[in-house]
């Protein structure tokens, strides 16, 4: 208990060390502008009260040489006039806003929610544009800077909006974030957009113009049409966006929900649950009793392939069949759960999977069984399966187990990970055993002797290393998943989630070849 | 007397309702349009729709008073105060129709309710009245003036309330001023005739109460103090007039019965007097009828008022002692009227009423109703009874601070002002006294960082949990922090974190913990600041929060988005290329909001640009005949 106490302490703490942008010295020169931070801003742009589903808190942590807080980047889903909207909001206090590898990848990963769950998008933009030293890794690839605009048009193309609030500079191609939205706000006196700033004009063309001239708020408006509203400061430009939201088409109706109900369990005994030793197995069920409302769980095939409960229930109101692991995943584990699968989708249930997997079952009879055909299926539905899924990772998350449970190659639309998660290809301890194994036996092959010392010396590091990489706050630092969530929030999380995913009806399914 | 139509509305019809249900006397309301469901139409035995929305077309007209009367089976008629009640012609109509009309007879009313008139018979009976002219001919005003010497007061002689009243300093305007003092009477009265009055400096306002019964006895029932007004119109009154001297008092009441029993008066009337700074004292006019601050005589005397008029009109006798008079009493007016704007009247709906329970209230008000600004703004009449003054005060604020009228702006807060108000408190007052002091009244006290921090407390406190929302919980829930957010005011933005069981709340570096409950009134809250536990009025407003704590009212607005709605029209622009036919800007000229500047001739039309704000010209970029391009700044305003 404690020691998972411990571990939401520090959670919060390296959240709101995040939360604290580029330190005194900028944050002090950005007030000084009259400008609101990052966090302010988004405040002020949700509907009072609302929640803030943040994603990617806590990208790049000791990532860079210097510290850059949520790489620079806020970015998350709240209401905005009612409706279910993706903020992304540059952090000018942070190394003046400019996009990392990582500021890109979280300004794609939230693009990508936006898209898959088809929610209107506000960027707030206050950015140097990309990181120029690191050009390699934010220009050229398929998944860089131009995505962004790639993400904007087509989005635009779907019907689903894209705002921009031009709140600082919008420089180079940051000036297609703007350019590229559907309708634009710019802040008078403090907002430029330009493809070149002056330092580049002038080695350019000689000419020397101010900023302001050059790309300001008052000459985007009434010139170059590229902004289409004047704001006077930052709350008069939010309160614009605000407007903005407001007068979209409305959504269509969410799919009813039930009366929610509270579970009949307090949600911080879940830090009574997990037990410090991460070989120690614990009760899935305990866990599910904490988030489901009124802590019901309809269970599927509760007697066959035990270690995947199967199940159907509410959360928050909203009804969703849920695969959560209790132990090593099997044959007819995998088989229970593709069945179940198949029923959700025909039910257009939304989908959770609660990873807590060390993988399959090894082993002779296991392979004659046909444990990977069986796995294989469950993959294969994973990936096809058209509703939303949301995953959880509350333990383990080790080899094909992460497949099988939807881990963040099969496009989950929300990722979520408890602070005491683990995430690798499979676990330190077989990994420095498996390859001292194989090195073993080549040094025996060639007649050599490999001393138990040097076979220590040998192993130390790969364990080092998979402590290291499997770490919650390493994965989380390269939008492994989506965020570090404190376990007692994991119900209002999950629901925040779950209503996220409901904007849009649920397409057909089709599934592909299972091998039988 | 069988059946009484009350030929009124609002207040004071529920107030003779009441005593003539007392008596046993069967109640006809009647009633316009806009006051259908009214509480006086609610309270009366039965009620008759006069069909109509106006005054005019309702409680002012005779006909249809008359005929819901006959068609009510009615044997009298009460006017209550205001409309007919004045009315020689209104009581000679009700009088021919064979009914008992409240009051005294037309002859009397018009003998003494004329002020002219009143003032040769006080004259005639040594009684002081101001040097004045009575207005007899109409024609030679101005000489008057000059005889009468300034300032003076130029008034209608039919008329009461303040209209058709000048004050005049001198000769000079005084053409002018006549001639809109007697449009204004005209309007108000139906009747143009001025008087004249010599202006006293600071005086006070003292009226007798009196009774005459039809076999020629007359009462004086003690004095009230009117002084408190605002525009001529009542405010605050008391009674008795505690500053009086016995000698003054006895010689008010002497002149008062002396004045009424030289005519054949019967039915409640009031005498008027002004009192100089040198303790002289003068008659200005008698109400021959009703007046709105009754009350307070009834509770001094303990005598029903308007029982005694409905005996007087049966035939009555009163009795030979003038009651004696014990304590004092006070009433307050709750106007539909904004202190913070010039009192000007208020219109709402009234979303909730709560009465005190130890004051007597006269009021026409039913929760839901709507107060238009048809009729008088007058409300409600807060009137309580202590042993002294001091003690009448302390009763008048507790009662007050009980009183709540929702959904409509009122007087309240400015009438709490004055009962605190050493001046008001030590009676170094006169009649435009609240005129001068208005402003000082009204003035908010600037917000403390303690106020801004409970507002903003409201402000976030107020927002109901919606439990099928996960979107809107108790706080705004934010991922692995601190659940805050910032509330901004015009006055500063105020930081609240949400903390188990309440609130902390950073202004000016300074934070104020907090726990707050919402009691069973929606904007009452139980609120406790750093360890002091109380209860404030909250209100969330749209664009503002208001704040009563501890009898200090704040209203704190919203930091508002949008600073410069005109900054951006400084510059006039050619909207689209053309011919500048017509300037009529220079520089250095300063302009009204839609006032023309430029005549632009473009694609065979004639655009007029006009100034978007006022101000003053600084810069003209063309002339006359001059061709703009589209966009060109031609001339530059600055607001």
């Amino acid at each position: 208990m404690r020691h998972n106490q411990a571990l939401v302490a520090t959670l919060r703490a390296r959240a709101a060390e995040a939360a604290a942008g580029g330190g005194p010295a900028a944050r002090a020169r950005h007030e000084s502008r009259g400008k609101l931070f990052v966090r302010e801003r988004i405040d002020r742009l949700l509907d009072p009260g609302s929640a803030f589903l943040e994603i990617g808190q806590l990208a790049a942590l000791e990532v860079y040489d210097d510290p850059v807080p949520s790489a620079g980047l806020v970015a998350g889903v709240g209401r905005i006039e009612g409706r279910i909207c993706m903020v992304v909001a540059n952090d000018a206090t942070v190394k003046g806003g400019t996009y990392y590898p990582l500021t890109v990848k979280k300004h794609l990963r939230a693009q990508r929610i936006a898209r898959e769950n088809r929610l209107p998008c506000i960027y707030l933009v206050d950015s140097g544009g990309a990181f120029l030293p690191a050009q390699d890794e934010v220009f050229p690839d398929r998944e860089h800077f131009g995505r962004i605009f790639y993400h904007q048009a087509r989005m635009s193309a779907e019907n689903i909006p894209q705002i921009a609030v031009v709140m600082g500079s919008c420089t180079a191609g940051g000036a297609y974030v703007p350019a590229m939205a559907d309708l634009a706000v710019i802040v008078r006196n403090q907002g430029t957009i330009f493809l070149g700033g002056p330092p580049l004009v002038k080695a350019a063309t000689g000419e020397v113009v101010s900023a302001e001239e050059l790309g300001g708020a008052e000459m985007h408006t009434r010139v170059s049409g590229v902004a289409d509203q004047l704001a006077d400061n930052d709350l008069h430009a939010l309160d614009l966006a605000r407007a903005a939201v407001a007068s979209l088409a409305p959504p269509p109706p969410s799919p009813s929900a039930a009366v929610p109900e509270p579970p009949l369990y307090p949600a911080d005994e879940l830090y009574g649950l997990v037990p410090e030793d991460v070989r120690e197995p614990w009760p899935i069920r305990e866990l599910l009793a904490r988030i489901l409302d009124g802590s019901r769980l309809d269970e599927f095939k509760p007697r066959f392939g035990s270690t995947l409960v199967t199940g159907f229930a509410h959360l928050w109101g909203m009804p969703l069949g849920i695969l959560a692991n209790d132990g090593i995943l099997f044959a007819e584990s995998a088989a229970k759960g593709t069945h179940f699968i198949e029923l959700c989708c025909r039910r257009r249930l939304p989908l959770l999977f609660v990873q807590n997997i060390a993988g399959f079952m090894v082993g002779r009879s296991y392979e004659e069984g046909g444990i990977a055909k069986e796995g294989a299926k469950l993959v294969h539905a994973v990936a096809c399966v058209e509703v939303p899924k949301i995953t959880l990772m509350v333990g383990g998350s080790f080899g094909a187990g992460n497949y099988a449970m939807a881990g963040r190659a099969y496009d989950p639309r929300f990722l979520w990970a408890w602070p005491n998660a683990r995430i690798s290809v499979m676990g330190g301890e077989q990994a420095a055993t498996v390859l001292s194994t194989v090195r073993r036996d080549a040094i025996e092959a060639k007649g050599g002797n490999w001393t138990a010392e040097e076979q220590a010396a040998f192993e130390a590091p790969i364990r080092a290393q998979y402590a290291r990489q499997g770490d919650p706050y390493h994965a989380t630092a390269r939008l492994w998943d989506d965020g570090i969530i404190d376990p007692a929030d994991t119900r209002q999380i999950l629901a925040l989630s779950l209503a996220a995913t409901l904007a849009e009806p649920v397409p057909e399914t089709r599934f592909g070849i299972f091998r039988m | 007397m069988r059946k009484l139509l009350v030929a009124n509305r609002g207040e004071i019809a529920c107030r003779i309702f009441r005593t003539a249900a007392a008596m046993g006397i069967r109640t006809v309301a009647v009633f316009g349009t806009p006051d259908r469901d009214a509480r006086h139409v609610a309270l009366a035995n039965e009620a008759i729709d006069l069909g109509g929305e106006s005054a005019a077309e309702t409680y002012l007209s005779i006909d249809r008073l008359l005929a819901a009367a006959r068609r009510s089976g009615a044997d009298a008629i009460h006017p209550g105060y205001g409309f007919l009640s004045e009315s020689p012609a209104f009581a000679e109509a009700v009088a021919a129709a064979g009914l008992t009309f409240v009051g005294p007879s037309a002859a009397a009313m018009a003998m003494l309710g004329s002020k002219a008139a009143a003032r040769r018979l006080a004259a005639s009976l040594s009684i002081p009245v101001l040097p004045g002219d009575d207005g007899a001919d109409q024609a030679r005003l101005a000489e008057a003036a000059q005889r009468i010497g300034f300032p003076l007061l130029v008034k209608a002689a039919a008329g009461g309330g303040g209209r058709g009243m000048r004050v005049v300093q001198g000769m000079n305007g005084l053409a002018e001023l006549l001639a809109s003092a007697r449009a204004e009477a005209e309007a108000a009265f139906g009747d143009g005739t001025l008087i004249l009055e010599r202006l006293v400096e600071r005086p006070r306002h003292v009226e007798v109460q009196v009774l005459a019964d039809r076999h020629g006895r007359v009462l004086a029932l003690g004095e009230r103090d009117c002084t408190l007004q605002r525009r001529h119109q009542k405010v605050i009154e008391e009674a008795p007039a505690s500053f009086l001297d016995q000698a003054t008092r006895a010689a008010l009441g002497e002149a008062a019965v002396r004045l009424v029993a030289a005519t054949d008066y019967a039915g409640a009337a009031t005498v008027e007097f002004l009192l100089d700074p040198e303790g002289g004292w003068h008659l200005i006019e008698v109400n021959t009828r009703l007046q709105v601050e009754h009350p307070v005589t009834e509770l001094v005397t303990g005598l029903d008022l308007v029982a005694w008029q409905l005996r007087i009109a049966s035939g009555e006798t009163l009795p030979a002692e003038r009651p004696s008079c014990t304590g004092h009493a006070v009433e307050l007016r709750i106007c539909a009227e904004d202190p913070a704007h010039g009192l000007r009247p208020t219109t709402g709906r009234i979303s909730r009423l709560d009465l005190p329970a130890d004051a007597r209230v006269d009021h026409g008000l039913l929760e839901g109703m709507t107060v238009g600004a048809e009729f008088d703004s007058l409300l409600a009449k807060l009137i309580v009874h202590g042993q002294d003054r001091d003690d009448a005060l302390a009763k008048a604020s507790a009662a007050l601070a009980a009183l709540r009228i929702e959904g409509i702006v009122t007087n309240i807060p400015l009438l709490a002002r004055i009962l605190r108000d050493p001046e008001f408190r030590a009676q170094r007052i006169d009649p435009l006294w609240l005129e001068r002091t208005l402003p000082a009244l009204v003035q908010e006290p600037e917000a403390t960082p303690e106020d801004l921090a409970i507002a903003a407390a409201a402000k976030v406190a107020a927002r109901p949990p919606r439990p099928a929302d996960p979107w809107f919980q108790d706080t705004p829930w934010r991922m692995n922090l601190q659940a805050e957010e910032t509330v901004r005011f015009a006055a500063g933005p105020v930081r609240v974190l949400h903390l188990p069981g309440g609130f902390a709340a950073q202004v000016d570096g300074q934070t104020h913990r907090f726990r707050l409950s919402w009691t069973e009134h929606p904007d009452e809250v139980a609120i406790e600041v750093d360890g002091h536990r109380r209860r404030v009025v909250l209100r969330n407003e749209p664009e503002s929060v208001l704040l009563v704590d501890r009898g200090v009212r704040l209203r704190l607005e919203d930091a508002a988005g949008s600073v410069s709605e005109t900054v951006d029209e400084s510059a006039i622009r050619a909207p689209l290329p053309g011919r500048v036919a017509q300037l009529c800007a220079e520089v250095g000229m300063e302009v009204e909001k839609g006032q023309l500047l430029v005549v632009l001739d473009a694609m065979k039309m004639e655009h007029r640009l006009l100034a978007p704000c006022c101000g003053r010209v600084v810069a003209v970029a063309v002339a006359e005949g001059d061709r703009a391009v589209a966009g060109q700044m031609l001339v530059e305003l600055a607001p």
